[in-house]
Order: C-alpha cells, then sequence, then structure tokens
C-alpha cells in the first residue's frame, strides 16, 4: 500500500473505531441518566388515573357505593425492554413478535402453531418425546404435523391447493385453542379458521378498506410491563350474610364489586393499524364493526399534543377491551400509552362509538394543581384542556424533582459530546426512526433534544435550524476548540495545507472524536529548530515547512575573514586580537629594523 | 504460507491449550446444569463470554507484543516473506483459535437443541444468531488486540486490548444477537484488521 493511500486509510480505521468506542461509552452515560430519572420521579407523576370509568353498566352514583371503578396505569422505570437483549429474548422466544410462532401449549403433548415460510403455511404441530410408553425419558423429541392452514383451506399435509400466506399475524381466541383469526399483511385479507372442523373462511374484502396497514390484531400491547395498567370496579359494602356466602369475592374493607370485567373477549375483535387507529370486526363474520378508538400521544420531554400516536412512536402501550358480565356487550376500551422517551403516559377511555370519554396524562404537581382548581370552578367533562395537556410535558416534572436539573443537565451535555453532525442528522432523521430503536441507537439520538426539535416542527424546518444550531452549541463551541487545536498543531508538525484543510473539517464535524483520532494519528517525528525562523521544522524534510528556508541559510553562515581594529584591540590590551603574523609583515619588519 | 500458520500456532500454543480448556469446561458445566447436579446462575453465561473474548484479545495482543519484542517479522522478512504474509498467517490462527474455541460449544448448544428444547423453529432461529454474533465479537476482540499489541511499553498491549473488549461486549447488551449489532461488528473488525494490518507492514523493524 503506498504512503499516498496507507495514511487516509490508517485515519478513516482508526476514526470508526473511536467513533463506536466513545459511542458506547456516552449511550451509557445516558442510560445511567435516564435510569435514575426513573427512580426519582415521584409516585405521582407517574401515574395515571381515571375515576369513574364511566364504562361500568352500573351507575357509579349508586347510594350504597363506596368507591366508583376506577383505570390506572403506572410507568415502571426499572424495566428496560427497550434494551436490544431483553427485547430480542422478548420478541424471539415463542409467542413473542418475531418469533413467528402464534400457540405453544405444554402439557404432556405440546401443542405448537407456527408459520412456515417456505411452505407459506400455518402449521400445527405436536411434540412429545420417544419411549414415554416406557416411563423412560426420550433422548430425543418427536414432531409431528397435525395441520397445514393455508388461505384456501386446512389439510393435514402440505398440499399446494390450500394456497400460500405471505406475512399473517394471528390471534387465537382466548377460550378456544382451535378457532384464530388470521390477517396477511400481503394478501389484505382477514380469514377465521376453525381447526376442529378444518375450515378457513375469508372475511368480506371490505373489512380491512377503511383501515391503514395493520400492525396487530387480538391482543393490541407493546412492551406492556412497563404500563401496569389495571381496573378497579365499583365496590359496595357487603353484608353481613354476604360476608358469609360470598368470601372469596370480598376485597379489602369487606367490598364487593358491583360489576366484573367479563374474561371473554367480547362480540369484537380489535385490529390496530400503523396510523394508530383501533378497529373493530364482528368476531364470527369478521365484518367491518366500526372505529373503536385510537392510541393516544403520551407527553414527551419537551412535547405534548393532542393528537393520535402512531405505534410505532410509542415505547409501550396496552389497549384492552371493556364488556361486563353477564351479558358480554361491549362498551368501549380503555387504553394506556407511554411516550417514546419513556418520561410521560396517557390513559383514555373510548366509549362504544370509539369516542374519548375520559383521559389523564401524567403531569407536574404544579400542573395538576392548577388543573383540579380550574375544574373546581368548572367541572370538567373528563377530557382535559388543550392547555393543560401542552403544559404537561415531563421537563416540568422533572425540574420540581430534587436531582432532576442536574440529570437533565447531564444528559444535555452528554449529547453534545456527540459529533455535530450525528446531531445534525438527529434532527432531521427523528420522525422516520421508532421509538424501540431510538432509544437503542448509538449514532442518531431521535430523542436527544436535537432529535425532539426535528419531530416537533416538521413543517417548517429550515425555520428551526437557528433554534437547531442554539441547542447544539456546546457541541459547535467544543467542537470549534479542537478544530482550532488541531489545525495549529497539524500546522507545526508540517503536514500538507489540505491535509490540514481535511483535519480542521473533520474535527469541526466529528467534534471529540476526531480530536482523539488525531492524537492517536499524529505523526510522531520530532522537531528541530530551524535557523532561519527559530520554529520547529520536520528533519525529514528538506525545506522548513513554515519559512521555507533550506538547512544551510547563506546569510547566516560565518565569513571566513574579519574586521580588527588595531587601535581598539591595543587600547583593550586584547593583543589577541591583532593580525596574525604573515611573511610580508615579517619582511617589514625586518626593513624597520636597522 | 501453512509454514508460517504452523510456526504461528506453535508460537501460541498455550493459547490453543487455554481455548479448548475455556470449551470444555463449558460444556460440562452446560452438561452438569442441565442434569440438575449443578445450579449456575443467569450470570455464568456473560461470565464464560467474557473470559473467552479476553483469551481472543489477549490471543491478538500477544502475537504482537511478541513479535515486538523479539523482532520475528524483522527476521522472517530477511527471508522470502513478507509482512503482508506475516500478518495473514497471525490473523489466520487467531481465527483458528476462535473456531478451536467456540466450534466445541456450538456442538454442545447443538446438542442441548436436539435433546433439552423442544424442536421450535424459534429456537433454531435464536441460536444461528447468537452463534453468529458470539463469532462477530470474538472476530473483533481479537482484531482490537492486534491493534492494541503493537503498542509500544508494556502498559497498552497488556491491558489497552482488555479494556477496549470490556467497552465492546456491552454492546450485545444494547443492540441484542440482530443484523444490526453483526453489521457493527464486522465493521469494527475490519477497521481494526485493517488498521493493524496497516501498521505492521510499514514498520520498518
Amino acid at each position: 500500500m503506498s504512503a499516498s493511500r496507507s495514511y487516509p486509510v490508517r485515519v478513516m480505521t482508526m476514526g470508526v473505531i473511536v467513533l463506536l468506542l466513545v459511542s458506547l461509552g456516552l449511550y451509557w452515560g445516558r442510560f445511567v441518566c435516564k435510569i435514575a430519572l426513573g427512580n426519582v420521579t415521584p409516585y405521582a407523576n407517574r401515574r395515571v388515573r381515571v375515576e369513574p370509568c364511566a364504562l361500568a353498566p352500573v351507575t357509579e352514583t349508586e347510594p350504597n357505593a363506596a368507591s366508583p371503578s376506577r383505570i390506572s396505569a403506572d410507568v415502571n422505570p426499572t424495566r428496560v425492554p427497550w434494551l436490544g437483549v431483553a427485547d430480542y429474548f422478548s420478541t424471539h422466544l415463542p409467542l413473542g413478535a418475531n418469533s413467528g410462532v402464534f400457540q405453544h401449549l405444554r402439557g404432556e403433548e405440546t401443542l405448537c402453531t407456527y408459520f412456515d415460510p417456505q411452505s407459506g403455511k400455518i402449521v400445527q404441530y405436536k411434540i412429545y418425546q420417544e419411549d414415554e410408553k416406557e416411563q423412560e425419558q426420550g433422548s430425543l423429541w418427536v414432531k409431528e404435523s397435525l395441520l397445514f392452514v393455508g388461505p384456501e383451506g386446512i389439510s393435514v399435509v402440505d398440499s399446494a391447493d390450500t394456497g400460500r400466506f405471505v406475512a399473517p399475524l394471528v390471534a387465537f381466541d382466548v377460550f378456544s385453542n382451535a378457532s384464530l383469526v388470521i390477517y396477511d399483511t400481503e394478501l389484505q385479507r382477514f380469514f377465521r379458521g376453525d381447526l376442529e372442523a378444518r375450515r378457513i373462511t375469508p372475511a368480506p374484502a371490505e373489512s380491512s378498506a377503511e383501515m391503514g396497514r395493520i400492525v396487530a390484531i387480538g391482543q393490541l400491547q407493546k412492551n406492556a410491563e412497563l404500563l401496569d395498567l389495571g381496573w378497579t370496579p365499583p365496590l359496595r359494602p357487603a353484608t353481613d350474610q354476604e360476608r358469609q356466602s360470598r368470601a372469596r369475592d370480598l376485597v379489602t374493607g369487606n367490598l364487593l364489586p358491583l360489576a366484573r370485567l367479563s374474561r371473554d373477549p367480547g362480540e369484537f375483535i380489535l385490529v390496530l393499524d400503523d396510523s394508530g387507529c383501533i378497529y373493530k370486526l364482528e368476531r364470527e363474520t369478521l365484518a367491518f364493526a366500526g372505529v373503536a378508538g385510537y392510541l393516544p400521544t403520551a407527553p414527551e420531554y419537551g412535547i405534548s399534543e393532542d393528537d393520535i400516536a402512531r405505534p410505532r412512536d410509542l415505547l409501550a402501550y396496552h389497549v384492552a377491551a371493556a364488556a361486563f358480565d353477564p351479558d358480554n356487550t361491549h362498551r368501549g376500551l380503555y387504553v394506556a400509552t407511554l411516550s417514546r422517551d419513556g418520561t410521560g403516559a396517557t390513559l383514555a377511555v373510548f366509549d362504544a362509538d370509539g369516542e374519548m370519554i375520559r383521559r389523564d396524562v401524567t403531569m407536574a404537581a404544579s400542573v395538576r394543581r392548577r388543573m383540579e382548581q380550574s375544574e373546581a370552578d368548572v367541572p370538567g367533562s373528563g377530557l382535559l384542556d388543550a392547555d393543560i395537556i401542552a403544559r404537561a410535558r415531563t421537563h416540568k416534572t422533572f425540574f420540581e424533582m430534587a436531582w432532576g436539573p442536574a440529570l437533565v443537565g447531564i444528559t444535555y451535555l452528554l449529547e453534545n459530546l456527540q459529533p455535530p453532525v450525528f446531531s445534525v442528522a438527529s434532527y432531521f432523521t427523528a420522525a422516520s426512526i421508532g421509538a424501540e430503536a431510538g432509544n437503542r441507537n448509538l449514532l442518531l439520538l431521535p430523542d436527544s433534544f436535537a432529535g425532539m426539535l426535528g419531530r416537533k416542527h416538521q413543517q417548517r424546518r429550515i425555520q428551526r435550524m437557528a433554534i437547531l444550531m442554539l441547542m447544539i452549541s456546546p457541541s459547535l463551541v467544543l467542537a470549534g476548540l479542537l478544530a482550532m487545536a488541531v489545525k495549529g498543531d497539524a500546522t507545526a508538525i508540517g503536514l500538507s495545507d489540505r491535509a490540514v484543510k481535511y483535519w480542521t473539517a473533520g474535527t469541526l464535524a466529528f467534534g471529540l472524536c476526531a480530536y482523539l483520532t488525531w492524537r492517536l494519528n499524529r505523526p510522531g517525528e520530532k522537531l528541530v529548530t530551524c535557523v532561519n525562523c527559530g520554529r520547529g521544522r520536520r528533519p525529514d524534510m528538506e525545506k522548513c515547512h513554515r519559512c521555507g528556508s533550506a538547512w544551510e541559510v547563506a546569510e547566516l553562515n560565518a565569513p571566513s575573514w574579519r574586521v580588527f581594529d588595531n587601535h581598539a584591540a591595543e587600547s583593550c590590551g586584547h593583543t589577541a586580537m591583532l593580525p596574525p603574523h604573515t611573511e610580508n609583515a615579517a619582511d617589514e619588519a625586518k626593513e624597520e629594523t636597522p | 504460507m501453512w509454514t508460517l500458520i504452523k510456526r504461528e500456532i506453535d508460537d501460541c500454543r498455550v493459547f490453543f491449550v487455554a481455548g479448548v480448556a475455556h470449551a470444555v469446561f463449558v460444556i460440562l458445566v452446560l452438561i452438569s446444569s442441565l442434569s440438575g447436579g449443578l445450579n449456575i446462575g443467569a450470570g455464568a453465561g456473560p461470565l464464560f463470554l467474557l473470559v473467552g473474548m479476553l483469551l481472543f484479545c489477549g490471543m491478538g495482543a500477544g502475537q504482537m507484543y511478541m513479535d515486538r519484542t523479539r523482532g520475528i517479522s524483522c527476521f522472517l522478512s530477511t527471508l522470502s516473506v513478507t509482512r503482508g504474509a506475516i500478518f495473514t498467517a497471525r490473523v489466520i490462527t487467531g481465527v483458528l483459535l476462535i473456531l478451536v474455541t467456540l466450534v466445541p460449544m456450538a456442538a454442545g448448544g447443538v446438542i442441548v437443541l436436539k435433546v433439552v428444547l423442544q424442536p421450535i423453529p424459534a429456537y433454531q432461529t435464536m441460536f444461528l444468531d447468537i452463534a453468529r454474533t458470539v463469532f462477530l465479537l470474538s472476530l473483533a476482540c481479537y482484531s482490537l488486540g492486534l491493534l492494541t499489541g503493537w503498542a509500544p511499553g508494556r502498559v497498552i498491549p497488556t491491558l489497552g486490548g482488555a479494556t477496549l473488549t470490556f467497552i465492546l461486549m456491552p454492546i450485545v447488551i444494547i443492540k441484542g444477537f440482530g443484523v444490526e449489532t453483526a453489521a457493527i461488528l464486522v465493521l469494527l473488525t475490519v477497521a481494526a484488521l485493517l488498521r493493524s494490518r496497516q501498521h505492521f507492514v510499514s514498520t520498518s523493524f
């Protein structure tokens, strides 16, 4: 490899290594700050509650009701399911989103249903061990295929007559292991399957006509462990007789529930599309039954809006249908969402027609007091004013906490140690990066201050560039200072003008990482003093790179002749300064002496 | 080239012995835990992984450090051997060590898949993803060892590679075992190998 090519290769490779390792270190710093912020957030500031939920069939105002119904969700800051390794195992183990396994029933014979991309079928098979009859543990498992489900039929063998699925989503009925609903995202069609009867029935083609790209059917939840969503029924005091006869149903305080959520999933199947809208399908016919609700946005550090959230923009969501015993009629939904930065949550209640009737969001204590005071004057409708929602940005919460401002400041500084070019790239790409991926990214940070600015102002990007520059000003100042240092050092070392320009531009773009790369690739030649300009010069170069002088400077060489002033030399007693004795001088001296 | 490789293996036989011992130990622990006789905690896996990565990193650093202190490549360069060929033989030896250590563990994992876990396709996919990630992580740690082993002094060759390994390994926690992790590790490995090769080949002693 020639020297002209080896230096750029050396610099680039070292730059990549430094960039990756520094980014890893900065990630962990931000991670620690994030977990610490979650832990110091007061419990009241990370809980959302709607009371009464207004979905229960029994009126909340019954005279003997001790407490109304309540729906609540608590943000759990200690769980980190978005971390790659946790997310990988949760999504790739059986029943996970990326596992392709839709059913896994363990027992004497394990029943497993998964999608086989090669055959294009949903395959159900049973697994058991050999030699079970002899009560010995078999050394190997036996896998026996039972059914092959295609869009055109179900058979016991893999047959082309049953068609092929391409990318199916499957939801089994809660109380039936043989009844399932399938949606193929490529075929864009719903199917109702009955494995016992070996029958598959396509839904009407218009079932999905009004929906966007469907992302989930049946159970609609993501990272639900981050949101402890729970429902408490309305309660009344139990009579003396009921305390004996219904002891199992009693809750703390000898209270009995007035209404009970049905374990039966109800008459509809829920479907979620990529825009955040939730739809209903008739459970048996899979006919379109209208809108059930939507995913509401949750407050973030700097953004809080009344809008529909896309599933990919939420770190967590949990949707639950409300139906009550005994009639099991669909009464509505309650939906909890967690913002992409994990700092704010929203809880919303929708009625049977898909209209939001109740909402609560996490907010700072000062904002909640303001809301309660305004509601004391004018009773609220259960929905929050746009003003309150806008004030629910979580930075208000953090600045009320003891360590909140410090942790936020540290996070801000850590983000500004990133290369400026990636901060600017985060601004432009923030809207296109999903919530979970954003929390795992090393270089492009959609949840950083710059990324948040980019997501907030999608329509006025150019106008917001000035604010972006202000936001990342510490990063730019640091990059500028480091660029000046690198430029001076590179010039002193004797790099060519072009190399100096590249290094300066690279340091301005990549900041600390580029400076570390420079320090690791800095030429190690010792400089010697130039006799002409007095500054350091490279000993391996013919001319001084500062003044252009050669090694020998004729003007500075001492001449071979000297001028001596005898009178001055004698008066000073410097006889040594007398010119050396020459033959002519000797002859003159002889002539003078008699 | 084969002569060079044999020489490298001979010079680094300690690492090969350590790699085989590590693989055998892990397999024995796995068998013991599956048979119910030994209860290993959840931290055993990361610990075994760390020991393996430090071994590979130490091999890379050791190869370059021994060369620098003993002048092996300088001597070999007087023969009809280029420094590029010496470096290639060194890398091939490192990859052999990784395979000698990981392949038995992978074989043990396959047996676990067949015997203990149910034949569900998801498990096989996970096994392949994890094996790929561990192999690439091993290559990356070895490459970082090559990079730091040529540095002057004793501190950087000894501790630099280990420090970088400690910094690099948590990338699996952050990114998981997916394609993103593989891409980052491949990028890091290529960069470290190119840098090491360029540094080694351009050295005049």
